[in-house]
């Protein structure tokens, strides 16, 4: 009964996840706006320039792209129908995005040991709120990447647990965009000026 | 499948040259002979290079299955946040000059 969805009610479908994805842009869009413009009020804290750390920036952003690129390869297995393959490039990509989060913990936890908590300045408030805003995605994108995995892996690949699956891979490509500018705005821009 | 494969190792090259650049370009900005506003220009332009080539290649935004309203959203969407970075720097930019004390 699930398995015979139109190809029009599927489109709807990925059109309507499409607008939730575009309407986070925003969000994550007002996010830059508020970091570009108080990431000089250090308030006599710590500044970008003696927080961060370029080439921590860099592993993040090379695990983030990986598992974009493994997570494709792993919905390209799903339309294809071999679950063995699909299960494994999940499952590298849940690795690296487990990696990825845990860089981001450690760098968390580095700057609050050094006294530079959310709570120093309006620069560190802007800067938690962005990156944390978007390790809560990445949280929840690895906790759907689960659930599916388990879908993958126990029932039959119809058309239904499909059209979910490419949603979920496009989510997970929705925030490696994100990450690019994260990449740029915040380490690139304050190693820069 | 074979071409899609191609497709997604070719975009992933990309994503990762256009990285490295980026890296490169702010951890040496001297041997690029660029001052710091034209390396943040640089690496701005490197940046949109590297979303378009993730629209392309990852979100498949120009594949024959999406419809012509996923592509009008999302155009519309970038003018909004175009609007709302560039007025929200702007504005308070000037605010900033014009709140000044000694200005």
């Amino acid at each position: 009964m699930e398995d015979t969805t139109s190809v029009a009610e599927d489109n709807t479908k990925v059109f309507g996840f499409w607008v939730y994805l575009m309407t986070d842009l925003v969000i994550f869009a007002v996010l830059f706006a508020a970091f570009i413009v108080l990431r000089d009020s250090t308030f006599g804290g710590p500044s970008c320039r003696d927080l961060f750390d370029m080439s921590t920036a860099l592993a993040s952003t090379i695990i983030l792209l990986t598992s974009s690129f493994t997570g494709s390869l792993g919905i390209l297995n799903v339309h294809i129908n071999k679950k063995r393959p699909a299960l494994f490039w999940f499952a590298c990509t849940i690795a690296l995005g487990l990696a990825f989060l845990t860089l981001e913990i450690s760098e968390f936890s580095r700057f609050v040991h050094e006294g530079a908590s959310w709570q120093r300045s309006a620069f560190l408030s802007s800067f938690f709120t962005l990156v944390g805003t978007h390790g809560l995605h990445i949280s929840i994108g690895l906790l759907w990447m689960v659930v599916g995995m388990f879908h993958i892996w126990l029932r039959p690949l119809s058309a239904v647990h499909v059209s979910r699956l490419v949603r979920m891979t496009l989510f997970w490509h929705f925030l490696d965009l994100v990450w690019i500018f994260i990449f740029t705005v915040v380490y690139g821009m304050g190693e820069l000026l | 499948m074979y071409k899609k494969t191609v497709f997604r190792i070719i975009g992933f090259v990309l994503s990762l040259a256009l990285t490295l650049s980026i890296y490169s370009i702010v951890v040496r900005p001297d041997f690029f002979r660029l001052g710091p506003e034209a390396a943040v220009k640089a690496i701005f332009t490197l940046a949109t290079v590297m979303a378009l080539v993730q629209c392309l290649f990852f979100l498949d935004i120009l594949s024959e299955e999406g419809s012509p309203w996923n592509i009008g959203f999302f155009v519309t969407t970038l003018s909004i946040i175009g609007i709302i970075i560039f007025f929200s720097i702007w504005i308070m930019s000037s605010l900033a000059y014009n709140m000044m004390p000694n200005a």
